[in-house]
């Protein structure tokens, strides 16, 4: 009885939900030709901590542009939530955000799927000439650019200027010296701890076991991205020497639990001598506001000795991407072009530690004589991460949920490898969730 | 006659029963008006030095709280109409009414009001995209009703079941129909019942975070808890921010809430079981 | 009893007497109930066979739609050989059992505590409504600030007995029982409020009775109290057990399902799989098999349910 009545509940509900999509499907709002139009730009805030590059790009754009306004929209915090809120909006045809920032990783997810606009077929193709060809090709999946490079990432090593001068210590090149170094300071009661970086169960765990592997002389994936590269016999080394660092008190515990700006505020607050963090944590480590300001060095990322010299660092980065279900495409396509335009990336580099995507910006001189981050990044070998695989999300959290338990305990470094590559294995092949 | 003793151990337990129910609440308040260096300094501190309002200007004018608030408010008052205007008509039906297959009915309605949300979110999704329904407030607001509903008829049901039939019997004498009966003379005497449903669906609803979080997390639509769950900055968390928008958010379903306390009380008692 | 047919008798013998209108009540009562149950099957009874559909197909996502192909089995087959599924699983299943048997244990604790209490008993109630009341995820942020490892409270107050500054979220133990202190806060009150219900219904000379056979109180307690509470224990359980099982909230702020993913409940790892890795297909999956084993705890605890149906039908 009950049986009979639901079912013919459903068929009545299924007529219902197609009366509802008849009435209600059509309720697309249309663009307003005439007065300036609004487009929204999701993205975190970024470049210097008391100067935040949202407001005055948004601020000169409308000066330059008075028919557009640009309305920001703050992203979440974490790279992974940001990219899961910004899926379920896109996926859900939401017109806003028009222009959002996002991760270099994201661009062929993001492509395949159809979150972005192939901004490639929208514009001259001149107008990638002036960007590295790599990058540009980081940006696009199947041969169209999906993203426009905004700024250009990678690792470095910050340090403690006054501490290393006080113990007439010198600029360390490997973590071993890193290490040592640590040991020295936290005896002398100088500092608590001696790196701090980004141990935590997300995306940026990912950036470092990538980089330390590369160290280490292996890496995620082979060169061809067909398999696990986790076995190769650096690497174990590589892991053992990452969790020692936790183990043996040179990074403080709580590293399982840091992203950016918690391994930034150990640095800032004067707990931690050493930072792997961004490019950006150098300009908001000297801001006014953090405890160290004034006495902030920064150098290319260390190579390990077990190694092969490899000063390994991770490229990361934020492209833009246009909604493709924007009402504001050309405005969107005005925005985006203008944020990586050569006068606003130059605009950007004077006012943060942010690295120029524009070639002729980034390699101009009197834009290196501001930047230590840019002299400093001519030692680091970039390594970037397996991103062109359609899996590489679950690359990445196999990656980062199996290091981030062996680095809080649970797993040792030899079976952090063994699990490693069988979870990446399963994931290139499509077989994990 | 034994004299109550002050020291009671009944007395020490709810003492230690209220600190610990309110600690965690005062630290929301007193962290919402702690300048941000004030926020991170060790040991905590048990009140401001420099008392603040400054985030709760943060709050509603840099980020867009009172967005989230109207979203909520809006979202969870329309929800809360729903289900009490069909609550009130199915629950009196399976009460008072004669019906083949009550039982059944009744036992499905309980077993869905516990049924995981994560179990449904998929397909909902995916048929909202298909009829436009993401990012609007009917996109949350009809599945809010038909979550709720079962556990808000529930209740009206088992307040009917009480109320005596003498009444409905003369309005019936007097030849009212049924849904004038219902609005005439039930409404009038299920308005507990009406008002513990009602805040019992009003505080899921302000409350509810997974699909809310899914089928509404564009800027413009998103309710207080997506919006505080999503709130970022790159370079920390914005703890004094989230909890000055946290205060005010609270602040209309904790009034709700001790207003009609003994309605949330009556309705805890009477059977129906629901967090 | 009148013979009228309208007015709604209440013993078996109105019910199924024939006089009056008996079919214009049985359709007014059809027409009553089904916009209601037209709803909820729209709404949740048709969207769970829909996703059972969906996790036995490809969803192929793009920006103009959806479709599936490739009828197969192959989700369930990722799902049921992935660790981080089985993880998800034994931590869905240990927490809503930790839980719950925490969250009794204190709630008649403190249900035992309101009902001696004469003064104040309101202010008290009312207190403890408040947790209840709470948005989840803002009580998550709350914590996650109150744990946090640099600058928490509970971070330094367990410093001050500890060699090191403990990270409470930083292992799979600590971070579970944050999660645990986090749930039993707002959740406690709301189970004690319940209880009190039940204890209330005690007739007090059950109790004069048992102490004019000597019956301590530690005793008439087991003995007499927790057994004439057992239906109401039980409802409560119930209800607890089937929503803990849906926890979603508060590790989504709180640990986001960390360390590794050890505090990642089965609800959590289906929203990711879907909305982070866009694998619709397998996400489904998960939701689906969580939906089946909330279902066959359902039909187990089937009997209970009939019971509060007609315990009430009864009265």
């Amino acid at each position: 009885m009950v049986w009979r009545s639901q079912r013919a509940v459903t068929v009545i509900a299924a007529g219902l939900a197609l009366g509802l999509t008849a009435a209600c499907g059509s309720g697309g709002g249309s663009a307003d030709d005439d007065g300036p139009v609004t487009i929204t730009w999701q993205a975190a805030p970024f470049g210097d901590r008391s100067d935040d590059a949202r407001h005055y790009l948004v601020d000169a754009f409308e000066r330059e542009h008075p028919g557009i306004d640009v309305e920001v929209v703050s992203a979440p915090t974490n790279v992974d939530t940001n990219r899961a809120s910004l899926a379920t909006q896109i996926l859900g045809q939401a017109s806003t955000p028009d222009v959002y920032n996002g991760d270099v990783s994201w661009a062929a997810q993001f492509a395949s799927a159809g979150l972005a606009l192939p901004i490639g077929d929208h514009v001259a193709a001149g107008f990638w000439d002036k960007f590295d060809p790599a990058t540009v090709a980081g940006a696009s999946f199947e041969g169209t650019a999906y993203g426009v490079p905004l700024t250009l990432d990678q690792s470095f090593l910050y340090y403690r200027e006054d501490l290393l001068e006080k113990h007439g210590l010198p600029v360390p090149t490997t973590w071993e010296e890193v290490a040592e170094q640590s040991e020295i300071l936290r005896e002398a009661g100088d500092v608590d701890y001696g790196v701090a970086w980004q141990g935590a169960s997300y995306e940026g765990l990912t950036c470092v076991v990538n980089e330390f592997l590369a160290a280490g002389g292996g890496g995620l994936v082979t060169a061809d991205g067909s398999r696990p590269d986790v076995a190769a016999p650096g690497s174990r080394g590589a892991l053992e020497f990452l969790g020692g660092l936790i183990d043996d008190g040179v990074s403080p515990r709580a590293t399982t639990t840091y992203q950016e700006p918690q391994a930034l505020q150990a640095f800032t607050g004067g707990q931690a001598a050493f930072l792997r963090n961004w490019s950006y944590a150098y300009d908001t480590a000297n801001a006014a506001g953090s405890g160290v300001a004034g006495r902030v060095g920064v150098t290319a990322m260390p190579a390990l000795e077990q190694g092969d010299g490899t000063r390994a660092s991770t490229v990361g980065g934020w492209n833009v991407y246009i909604n493709p279900h924007t009402r504001q495409q050309e405005a969107a396509l005005t925005f985006v072009q203008w944020l990586t335009g050569a006068e606003t990336q130059r605009l950007m580099a004077e006012r943060s530690s942010t690295i120029p995507t524009v070639d002729s910006v980034r390699n101009a001189p009197e834009v290196r004589e501001l930047s230590p981050v840019l002299r400093a990044s001519a030692d680091n070998d970039l390594v970037s991460r397996p991103t062109t695989s359609p899996y590489y999300t679950q690359v990445s959290q196999a990656t980062y949920t199996t290091v981030n338990s062996m680095l809080s305990g649970s797993l040792s470094a030899s079976e952090a490898v063994r699990r490693l590559a069988s979870d990446i294995e399963a994931a290139l092949a499509g077989r994990r969730l | 006659m034994r004299r109550r003793r002050v020291f009671s151990p009944v007395h020490l337990g709810a003492f230690v029963i209220a600190l610990l129910v309110a600690l965690p609440l005062y630290w929301l308040a007193v962290s919402s008006l702690k300048p941000g260096a004030e926020l991170g300094s060790l040991p905590p501190r048990l009140w401001p030095q420099n008392p603040t309002t400054e985030h709760y200007t943060e709050a509603f004018a840099d980020y867009n709280f009172a967005r989230y608030m109207l979203n909520s408010l809006l979202v969870a008052t329309v929800s809360t109409a729903g289900v009490l205007a069909l609550s009130l008509f199915s629950g009196y039906a399976l009460a008072r009414l004669p019906m083949r297959g009550k039982r059944p009915i009744l036992v499905g309605l309980l077993m869905i009001s516990v049924f995981p949300t994560v179990s449904v979110i998929t397909p909902l999704y995916l048929i909202e995209r298909e009829i436009g329904w993401l990012n609007s407030y009917q996109g949350l607001i009809v599945p809010y009703i038909a979550f709720h509903l079962p556990f808000a008829v529930w209740i009206m049901r088992n307040y009917l079941l009480r109320i005596p039939a003498e009444m409905e019997e003369s309005a019936t004498v007097d030849g009212a129909g049924p849904t004038r009966t219902v609005l005439q003379i039930i409404v009038p005497q299920a308005l507990p019942g009406l008002f513990t449903a009602g805040v019992f669906t009003f505080t899921a609803t302000y409350t509810e975070f997974l699909m809310a979080l899914t089928f509404n997390s564009e800027d413009a639509f998103r309710t207080v808890p997506v919006g505080v769950a999503l709130f970022g900055a790159e370079f920390e968390v914005p703890y004094g921010t989230i909890f000055a928008g946290s205060m005010a958010a609270i602040l209309p379903v904790v009034i709700l809430v001790l207003v009609f306390r003994r309605a949330v009380v009556s309705g805890l008692t009477s059977g129906a079981v629901k967090g | 009893m009148t013979a009228h047919a309208w007015p709604p008798g209440r013993t078996r013998a109105a019910r199924t007497r024939p006089g009056g209108r008996p079919p214009r009540r049985s359709r007014v009562a059809w027409w009553y109930t089904a916009p209601t149950l037209l709803v909820v099957a729209l709404v949740t009874i048709f969207p769970i066979g829909f996703s059972v559909v969906m996790s036995f197909s490809r969803v192929e996502l793009s920006s103009s739609g959806f479709s599936f192909t490739d009828w197969s089995t192959d989700n369930y087959a990722a799902v049921l050989q992935s660790p981080v599924w089985r993880e998800a699983l034994v931590f869905t299943v240990l927490y809503t059992l930790v839980s719950v048997a925490v969250e009794l244990v204190l709630g008649v604790l403190v249900a035992l505590v309101l009902e001696r209490l004469t003064a104040a008993r309101g202010w008290l109630m009312a207190l403890l409504l408040i947790p209840w009341a709470m948005i989840t995820v803002i009580s998550a942020q709350l914590w996650s600030y109150i744990f946090n490892s640099a600058y928490g409270a509970a971070s330094w107050l367990l410093g001050l007995f500890t060699d090191e500054p403990p990270v409470i979220l930083g292992t799979p133990a600590s971070a579970f029982s944050a999660i645990l202190v986090a749930d039993v806060w707002k959740t406690t009150p709301f189970v004690a409020i319940i209880v009190l219900a039940g204890l209330v219904t005690i007739d007090r000379s059950v109790y004069e009775a048992a102490e004019m056979d000597g019956s301590g109180p530690w005793s008439t307690f087991w003995r007499i109290t927790l057994p004439l509470l057992r239906t109401t224990l039980a409802i409560a359980v119930l209800f607890r057990v089937l929503q803990a099982f849906g926890i979603f909230d508060l590790p989504f702020v709180l640990t986001s399902g960390g360390p590794g993913t050890s505090t990642q409940p089965l609800a959590l790892l289906g929203w990711r799989v879907m909305f982070q890795n866009l694998n619709m297909g397998a996400g489904a999956a998960v939701a689906a098999s969580t939906a089946l084993i909330v279902f066959l705890a359902c039909l187990l605890c089937l009997r209970a349910f009939r019971a509060q149906v007609g315990e009430e039908e009864v009265r």
